[in-house]
């Protein structure tokens, strides 16, 4: 039986008319790769069909759920968004950033080891596992270890990234031997803070902190 | 043998002993002066090798070939074009990765390049061991020379090996690894290059093809007649960059470093640890958060006392020797030749020899200033000023280093211009030269003076104290406004900078560059002040209406006075428009001091001078004597004023009062103004005379600043900033004296 089908009888079952509109979320339903809410539903299907309503997409998802046609989860790491998946994929859970706020699905065997595990400690048949993962994304880490070299501390290794900006002040970084994978370590601020004194292929170099922050660089 | 002498030059960092081993390659046939119409030294000097004559040009100290600084144009052009028969790499053996990026660039242009591997000594004493075979095998066949220039070793090796290196037939064959994309689009440049004969003939085509891709601003700019090429290698670069991920510059530089990486590798031994070396034992007091910023006004202290007061009695001692033997002889020489008191004796009297005075007195001063400016720079601390100051310069739109020439600036306009030379971006160094003549300078006090005592009395020292806070107000506003009109558009300058190693300043060297700079300021502005001086006599001496005839005419039938009578309108709104005071103003264009003279002059008349009619001519011998007595004292005077730093220095600090040292017990011989004094009250007003006196402050201070300035920047600078400082002074002083009248002042 496919899901169409399924579908279909769940619906009639609790009094439901299969209306053209609820054929086009069924459809979508069986076609989406990854777990949907209801708004992103919605929007998919207003493409479709402009004159279908939110409280329809809510009604409908609501009555499959019941009848076990799909399932529900909720993600992020304060549970405040619910999406459904339908019932014969996986078990899925949600990665979510807590930078950019971006929602990863992913999986692991571990899931299905711990289904077991959990059922034979409390000897039950355990059917869902509500998992959520939290932490930054991998464009988000990578962002946010990006330094420059303004930023170092004194006593800190680090090695060039990068030099960005353009023209005679980035010629004469690269000219004074700052290029990719070199070794750089700040000595010391002036008086003022500005500018700063750093050791670089052996040899003092004072740049001023607008110069230092065209310099990428990386920890250790 | 080649009947024409051959041409080498000496390419190097800066701070890597290249003067040094200038000094020690060409010994004293040495000829200092500007690259032409640039405003960068330029050193020649001779050496000979087994009889022949070479000549070595001494190219400015660069880190890079690129075209974003004038230095390294420079260089990069003499290469390209004058093609040197060898070119010395001095490299600093202690930093060899950074030093041998300029040799990669020096082997792109494909002139033979011999390596003077300096200060190897430090280098050995720091624990490095530099295998001098291997590194000459990696880089292709260069060969490389220990020397230690400090003491003259390696020079008869280096002279050999510059011998070698000048027959055709030795080949040198280094290649840089370049990113394979980068490679391919360089060769197919290169072959473009080759097939234009006019571009192949005066380049080196890899070198051009590189610098394409660079987008060098200066070669695209020399190239624009070729605008397919041009549009070939902006295509090429546009490859380059779909294919890498990175610009070519980016993969220009990646490249030199890499090789200078498999070139030391196996040839350079240094130790893992680096141990802290006494210089950064120095540096962590002379930099340090709060010691460092006194520190270094302590410093700048100094040299102001030694350009303003220890520099004083030496000064006076030239003044005495022109004033007094020099005129009696020439007086005595022209009584044989029957010229006495004739115009010959006149324009020699009156115009010559006060020229003559007005060029050497300045002798001294430029002395002690290049003393204590090659002390500054030879020992690193000059970067150390630069690195502490850098912040609160920049604020006020200048350098850390524009610190010192405004400093100079309070005690002589001419070595405060002369010290702008310790900033190496020519803008920056312009806009400094041009602020400093702002600084009220040691020869306008007496004038404040004068005029204060006249119409102030006691409370002089207000109107005087005033003045200088106008002068840097003055200076402050017009660097912001220049930064925000003229220096607009300029990208900005990089401030990147290496902090050297401390070192001992090398006594021989800071004495000969004192030497040669002085000795140039005497040849070069030498003749622009003599000219002025001999130009303002004549004026004086030509008779333009009335009784007088030449070399006897009462000043306001001369010349000068026309002048100053046509001019004197236009000083009316400012409150001093009578030719009297418009006259000693023009003469002040010759020396601030004048001033006084010539006011005197024209109000209290021509002071009888007491020794000249009665006492006897001295003699040969007592003129002798009193060259000599007089060296002692002066001598004797500036030590003096050298132990009197101490107390000065001490007396800053409030309520320290500790007497200065005077070992001759001279009084100061002040000169009697008061009948000036009397006759200015009957013909100003105060406010006038302050209005003046801010004229004063604000105009060209002389013309010894007006040929230092000529000197170093260039006609056209000289002529906007004469322009801008009258403007200035005018304004000011209009605005002094109708604001005053306006507030009820004018009484």
């Amino acid at each position: 039986m496919t899901f169409q089908q399924q579908a279909r009888d769940a619906i009639r079952d609790s009094g439901g008319r299969i209306t053209p509109q609820r054929e086009i979320l069924f459809d979508l339903l069986s076609h989406v790769e990854e777990d949907i809410d209801a708004d992103g539903l919605y929007r998919l299907a207003a493409q479709q069909d402009p004159n279908i309503s939110l409280p329809t997409v809510y009604r409908t998802l609501n009555t499959l759920e019941d009848a076990e046609v799909i399932a529900s989860q909720y993600v992020s790491t304060d549970h405040e968004r619910k999406v459904y998946r339908v019932n014969d994929k996986k078990d899925v859970f949600h990665f979510t950033c807590s930078r950019c706020g971006k929602v990863t699905q992913v999986t692991s065997h571990l899931v299905d080891k711990l289904r077991q595990e959990l059922g034979s400690q409390i000897g039950a048949d355990v059917l869902t596992v509500c998992m959520c993962a939290g932490g930054l994304c991998e464009d988000c880490r990578k962002e946010a270890q990006i330094m420059t070299l303004d930023q170092l501390q004194n006593g800190q290794p680090a090695k060039v990234v990068k030099i960005t900006g353009k023209g005679a002040v980035r010629r004469r970084l690269m000219d004074m031997g700052l290029v990719r994978g070199v070794q750089v370590e700040m000595v010391k601020a002036a008086p003022m803070g500005d500018p700063v004194d750093y050791l670089v292929r052996g040899y003092h170099l004072s740049l001023r902190k607008s110069e230092a922050q065209m310099i990428e660089i990386d920890l250790g | 043998m080649a009947v024409s002498s051959m041409k080498i030059a000496l390419a190097g960092n800066p701070n890597v002993g290249k003067s040094t081993l200038f000094n020690a390659l060409t010994g004293s046939k040495q000829h200092v002066g500007n690259w032409p119409g640039k405003t960068v030294e330029k050193k020649e000097g001779q050496l000979y090798i087994a009889g022949q004559e070479v000549i070595v040009v001494d190219l400015p100290g660069t880190y890079s070939l690129t075209a974003y600084s004038i230095e390294e144009v420079i260089s990069r052009d003499f290469i390209v074009h004058e093609r040197p028969g060898v070119v010395v790499a001095v490299v600093d053996a202690v930093n060899l990765e950074r030093n041998l990026y300029l040799v990669t660039q020096l082997l792109e242009l494909q002139v033979p390049v011999v390596i003077a591997l300096n200060m190897s000594d430090i280098a050995q004493s720091r624990g490095f061991h530099i295998d001098t075979g291997k590194l000459s095998v990696q880089l292709g066949g260069v060969p490389v020379i220990k020397t230690i220039g400090t003491r003259g070793v390696g020079v008869d090796a280096l002279k050999t090996a510059i011998q070698q290196l000048a027959s055709p037939t030795v080949k040198q064959a280094a290649s840089i690894d370049y990113d394979p994309n980068l490679e391919r689009e360089i060769q197919q440049l290169e072959a473009t290059i080759q097939a234009i004969p006019a571009l192949a003939g005066q380049y080196v085509p890899r070198w051009l093809a590189i610098k394409l891709l660079e987008e060098d601003e200066d070669i695209v700019a020399r190239l624009s007649a070729y605008p397919a090429l041009l549009t070939q290698a902006t295509e090429a670069a546009g490859r380059i960059e779909a294919a890498t991920d990175d610009d070519a510059e980016t993969l220009i530089t990646d490249g030199r470093y890499g090789f200078i990486n498999t070139v030391i590798s196996g040839a350079l031994y240094r130790p893992q640890v680096a141990v802290e070396t006494r210089s950064d034992k120095l540096d962590r007091i002379l930099t340090h958060k709060y010691y460092g910023v006194p520190i270094f006004l302590l410093m700048m202290w100094v040299v102001f006392q030694m350009t303003a007061n220890v520099s004083a009695p030496m000064l006076d001692w030239v003044d005495g020797i022109i004033s007094g033997p020099i005129t009696h002889w020439v007086t005595a020489l022209l009584g044989l030749l029957g010229l006495e008191s004739t115009w010959v004796s006149s324009l020699l009297l009156d115009g010559v020899i006060p020229g003559v005075g007005g060029v050497l007195v300045f002798v001294p001063v430029l002395t002690t200033l290049y003393l204590a400016i090659g002390a500054l720079e030879d020992s690193g601390y000059m970067a150390r000023a630069a690195f502490v100051m850098d912040r609160v310069m920049r604020a006020m739109g200048l350098h850390g280093k524009s610190f010192l020439p405004m400093l100079v600036g309070f005690g002589c306009t001419v070595p405060a211009v002369y010290a702008t030379r310790t900033l190496e971006n020519e803008s920056d160094r312009k806009l400094t030269g041009f602020l400093v003549t702002f600084m009220s300078c040691g020869a306008r006090l007496p004038v404040y003076l004068v005029i204060g005592a006249a119409f102030f009395g006691a409370r002089s020292g207000n109107l005087i104290f005033g003045l200088y806070i106008l002068g840097i107000a003055i200076a402050l506003l017009t660097g912001w406004g220049l930064k925000r009109t003229v220096y607009r558009n300029k990208p900005p300058q990089p401030f990147v900078m290496e902090l050297p190693p401390y070192r001992a300043p090398r006594l021989r060297d800071v004495w000969r560059q004192t030497w040669e700079r002085t000795s140039e300021f005497v040849r070069k502005a030498g003749t622009i002040i003599l000219f002025s001086t001999m130009v303002i006599w004549l004026l004086m001496a030509i008779p333009a209406r009335g009784e007088g005839e030449f070399n006897d005419v009462a000043p306001e039938n001369s010349v000068f006075g026309v002048v100053s009578q046509v001019a004197a309108p236009i000083f009316e709104p400012a409150g001093f428009g009578d030719w009297q005071a418009t006259g000693s103003l023009i003469t002040g264009f010759v020396a601030k001091e004048v001033i006084i003279g010539s006011l005197s002059q024209i109000y209290v008349g021509e002071a009888e001078t007491v020794d000249a009619v009665d006492e006897p001519m001295p003699t040969l011998t007592e003129d002798a004597a009193f060259i000599g007595s007089s060296f002692v004292d002066a001598a004797v005077l500036t030590v003096q004023e050298v132990v009197n730093i101490v107390p000065r220095t001490l007396n800053l600090v409030p309520f320290v009062q500790i007497p200065e040292a005077d070992f001759l017990g001279i009084a100061g011989d002040e000169a009697d103004t008061t009948a000036l004094e009397a006759a200015l009250t009957q013909a100003y007003t105060p406010l006038a005379a302050v209005a003046f006196s801010v004229f004063i402050l604000l105009y060209t201070p002389c013309m010894a600043t007006v040929a230092a300035m000529r000197q170093e920047f260039g006609r056209q600078f000289v002529f906007y900033q004469i322009a801008y400082t009258f403007g200035i002074a005018w304004l000011a002083a209009v605005v002094v004296f109708q604001g005053g009248t306006l507030l009820g002042f004018g009484g």
